[in-house]
């Protein structure tokens, strides 16, 4: 017998198997008395369990996912009813609208400053802190601190620090012969300012999920590698880069996903200005929507916003994975 | 009426294959009755639905003459012991114990009188405040013995209760458990993969392979008339001795490969139809020396002496197969030296190729081991 | 280099541990400092006066704004426990058909920037008449698709026998998850707790949106507030209300912070 018949007596023998398997069943078969009502009984638990969760997202997530959609095609009066319908002319408006081009631009800038930098410094600390060292549990809770301010306050502070004059920055820069900086004044610092209160804000979420990833490492792996003699750096590139490399996929998609969130900083800090050049897209949002009343062509801009973040997270996944080291 | 009967009871996942096929067995009361086989065979399988820990594809389940395939896992009106105990971590052994009974809303004092009783059986008065992880392994199955005790059921089953305790310790648990469900009385379907455990513990064995029964018996039954090839070699340590042999059916007698002609009497000739078998014979049943006149007797170079103190086995080749034999006492022999074995004829198997079913099994001499039981109990 | 090495390492901290805590620092001793003292740049106070922590209150109604964000916070932390711990307990033990569909629903909310269904949430507010009102600020935030995954990945460490101990002992479903599931992963509930009064207490955007008068208005909103009626003449009182804001979110922090570090690695990689 060659291998394809003896593949095809294989075959015929699982089907007759499983015809066996059925017929046998049938013979001896005891059918449930039960009603209906009690052998569903693990559905209705698990939807009666589910029910708030699916509840509050319908009536908060999905539902005004799919209005905001239906509200991207309209002008709408100040109330927020839809009024006329423009089809895709919101869209037209906007791509064609400086203001909105501008706003994109800063967007696009704004990220690139903050992500790279808030995921390498939080990087640097967590390895720094991952040292056995005496009292490192103090530098820890110091490095983790900025998770738990809030917007409002981290933007206020360096409100304080970025100050023209009573400002704590350019006092310090001073002090070194470093001329004045206009921080919030300057169209191109206002941006960077931005930044830095983000990335400060950003380190602490950061460093606690990478020094958790950190410590996840199996440390037979290092004694393993002190025991070959590799150094440091050696060790570092060789062992805890590839290890880690799961934990800095997620930091980086959550990081990227809350730059594109940013709000309160810019509400407090710049305002959107000067010249409009610290005007972010959820800012952009929340003045069309609401000092505006022009909820139509905010709406484009959240769906815009929305796809944004769906496409670079879809990008992220299936481009990081290669590179992502899973256990 | 027993107790637990399955009729024809089968489980299929996938609708393709039977985890559990056509099962028919009726356990006693009072009975301690093992299921035993390899791991797959589908042992937990038929366990867990005896439980209603998993539905039954066809068959029916009765305990107590009721039929209760459908009934809940509480309604069966037995006690589980799992492979790793299933103690709640955020209890203490007081409360783990009495768990259970909390739940069925039993009197406090019964609670109170059942709790002292089962830990002073089990010998965990001392514990009973603690919590699961400061106890060791030992005694986190005991504490698990005593919710089966407490709880009162007149069934209990055990899904390899021992298999995460240590070589020691497994040894006392088994009597432990042993006299334990003599002492209460219950009915107990107990799940292993070892064989020790089932030769010593049960009233009954089920030698289960592939989700299908092999042989049902007790210990002995089991041991000495092996229905088939698979039990024969799965119960015993060292296994038995396995050889494919011809059949000469004009001279009456089988031919292991350039070793050995076993001949055989025309009343064991008849049961052999195909032309070649598989003989088989126990490690201890193979004697050092020169035998009697009707033993076979060779010579076989030794690959292998393990010995043990009060025993030795020796490994050596036949034909194309390992053979082990097993004797009493200290044999501490050369390896690779030509040594002189013998075996009764009385004592082989033989197995039918195709079947694998016994053909010809030794005489059981059931009388002389009772009399030398009665002799030994004077 | 057994003796270098350690000392490298205490050097960069103390140095990367000064540049990130200074902007916190330095809020708290300007807190203390006069305006005269805030113009001169002086690094610290002369004297510890507690007389911006008595102007602000004065300023702006601050005590009832923690109140309000106290009362927000709370609530939105003990919701988000009983709806994700619910949901995640389907996940982690009942099975039925169509669980997965309902899965991949759930990791597709994570998707979704709130911000872009911000819109038509603030239209929802206004027609059930919650503008103004604790109920617009919590009940949106109850559910949590991140909170659910969490609490999934601890519920599955529990060995699934003690779900079927329990069915032998007789306990209902609702039993089993109250005496046994949520009990055994305390940790994890510990640990969503404070991440959600965390995002809670630091929530800036709805509450602007949602807030139109004082009443209910949180505390975030209170420090734009004053920054906005105090900017750039009294910075001691705006520091002082800045680290009034701070205070119970860093305490929480410094309290939980290992617990907050091992929980949410775990629901975040595993």
């Amino acid at each position: 017998m060659n291998l394809a018949e003896v593949e095809r007596v294989n075959v015929r023998n699982e089907v007759e198997e499983g015809e066996r398997v059925k017929q046998k069943i049938e013979e001896f078969q005891v059918v449930n008395k039960e009603s209906f009502w009690k052998r569903t009984k693990n559905v209705r638990i698990a939807m009666l369990y589910l029910l708030p969760s699916i509840l509050l997202f319908s009536v908060f997530l999905f539902y005004p996912m799919i209005k905001t959609v239906y509200l991207s095609f309209f002008l709408t009066d100040s109330k927020g009813n839809a009024a006329i319908f423009v089809g895709l002319e919101n869209y037209q408006y906007l791509l064609e609208s400086a203001r909105f081009q501008k706003s994109m631009v800063s967007t696009g800038l704004f990220v690139l400053y903050t992500v790279p930098t808030s995921v390498i410094i939080a990087l640097f600390l967590a390895l720094l802190a991952n040292e056995k060292l005496r009292g490192i549990g103090f530098f820890r809770t110091i490095f983790s601190s900025t998770m738990g301010m809030s917007v409002a306050a981290s933007a206020v502070i360096w409100l304080f620090l970025f100050h023209p004059t009573v400002g704590t920055i350019n006092h310090f820069l001073g002090l070194f012969g470093i001329p004045a900086v206009r921080w919030l004044l300057d169209p191109t610092w206002a941006l960077i300012s931005i930044a830095i209160t983000t990335v400060w804000m950003n380190i602490g979420f950061s460093f606690l999920i990478i020094l958790g990833g950190l410590q996840n490492i199996d440390t037979t792996l290092y004694e393993s590698a002190d025991i070959d003699g590799a150094g440091y750096f050696y060790q570092l590139r060789r062992i805890t880069m590839p290890m880690l490399s799961p934990t800095l996929f997620f930091i980086i998609t959550i990081t990227f996903i809350n730059s594109f969130q940013s709000f309160g900083q810019v509400d407090i800090l710049t305002r959107g200005g000067p010249a409009e050049s610290t005007n972010l897209i959820v800012y952009s949002i929340y003045q069309d929507a609401f000092i505006n009343y022009q909820f139509g062509t905010a709406s484009a801009q959240a769906i815009i916003l929305f796809i944004i973040v769906f496409v670079l997270t879809l990008l992220q996944f299936k481009f990081g994975e290669r590179k992502v080291h899973y256990q | 009426m027993s107790h637990i009967e399955l009729h024809h009871l089968c489980k299929s996942y996938d609708q393709n294959t039977f985890a559990v096929e056509d099962a028919t067995v009726a356990i006693e009361k009072g009975e301690f009755f093992i299921l035993v086989g390899p791991s797959g065979c589908g042992k937990s399988t038929m366990l867990r639905m005896i439980a209603g820990l998993e539905s039954i594809s066809a068959g029916e389940l009765v305990i107590d003459k009721q039929l209760a395939n459908h009934l809940p896992p509480s309604k069966r009106n037995l006690s589980m012991v799992f492979q790793n105990y299933a103690l709640y971590p955020h209890l203490t052994v007081e409360e783990n114990i009495l768990f259970g009974l909390k739940v069925r809303k039993v009197k406090k004092a019964v609670q109170k009188q059942r709790c002292e009783d089962a830990a002073k059986l089990l010998g965990l008065s001392d514990y009973l405040k603690r919590k699961p992880r400061e106890l060791s392994g030992g005694q986190r199955q005991r504490v698990a013995l005593a919710r089966a005790v407490v709880s009162d059921a007149p069934i209990c089953l055990m899904d390899e209760p021992l298999s995460n305790l240590d070589a020691k310790l497994r040894g006392q648990m088994r009597t432990e458990i042993r006299q334990l469900q003599r002492k209460l009385g219950i009915t107990m379907i107990y799940v292993t993969h070892d064989q020790v455990e089932a030769m010593t513990m049960g009233d009954r064995i089920m030698v289960l392979r592939d989700g299908k029964i092999q042989q049902i018996g007790t210990p002995l039954e089991i041991y000495n008339h092996p229905q088939n090839l698979f039990v024969a070699t799965f119960i015993g340590a060292p296994p038995m001795n396995i050889s494919k042999a011809m059949v000469d059916h004009e001279n009456k007698q089988l031919i292991l490969k350039d070793m050995l002609c076993i001949p055989l009497t025309e009343e064991q000739m008849k049961n052999v139809t195909s032309d070649v078998v598989y003989i088989g014979i126990r490690p201890e049943q193979i004697a050092h020396g020169k035998g009697s006149s009707r033993d076979m007797t060779f010579p076989v170079s030794l690959t292998n002496v393990e010995v043990l103190g009060n025993e030795t086995v020796l490994s050596f080749p036949v034909g194309e197969n390992n053979w082990k034999a097993k004797w009493l006492g200290q044999w501490p022999l050369d390896i690779h030296k030509k040594t002189e074995i013998s075996f009764s004829m009385d004592q082989i198997y033989v197995f039918d190729e195709n079947t694998e079913e016994v053909v010809i099994s030794p005489v059981w001499k059931e009388h002389v081991l009772k009399e030398v039981l009665t002799v030994e109990s004077r | 280099m057994r003796i270098i090495r350690p000392i490298i390492f205490y050097f960069l901290l103390v140095v990367s541990a000064l540049l990130l805590f200074f902007p916190i620092i330095y809020s708290v001793l300007v807190s203390f400092m006069n305006g005269a003292e805030v113009l001169s740049r002086s690094l610290l106070p002369s004297s510890l006066s507690f007389e911006n922590y008595e102007k602000v209150f004065g300023t702006v109604p601050l005590l009832h704004y923690l109140k309000n964000s106290f009362i927000v916070s709370s609530t939105v932390m003990l919701g988000q426990l009983v709806v994700c711990s619910l949901s995640a307990f389907v996940f982690a033990f009942i099975p039925f058909k169509g669980r997965n569909v309902i899965f991949v629903l759930f990791l597709s909310t994570l998707m979704i920037p709130w911000e872009a269904a911000m819109i038509p949430n603030f239209l929802t507010i206004q027609s059930l008449g919650w503008m103004n009102s604790y109920l617009s600020m919590t009940v949106p935030f109850f559910a949590l698709a991140f909170g659910t995954f969490l609490l999934r990945q601890h519920f599955k460490t529990i060995p699934h026998e003690l779900y079927e101990a329990s069915q032998i002992e007789g306990l209902s479903t609702f039993q089993f998850f109250y005496k046994v599931v949520l009990p055994y992963a305390k940790t994890s509930l510990v640990t969503l707790g404070i991440y959600g009064f965390l995002t809670t207490w630091n929530m800036y955007l709805w509450p602007l949106l949602v807030t139109t008068n004082d009443v209910k208005r949180t505390v975030q909103i209170g420090l734009k507030q004053l920054q906005t009626v105090e900017v750039s003449t009294e910075w001691g009182v705006v520091m002082a209300g800045v680290v009034i804001v701070i205070l119970p979110t860093l305490l929480l922090l410094f309290i939980g912070q290992r617990q907050l570090q091992k929980g949410l690695t775990q629901g975040a990689i595993k």
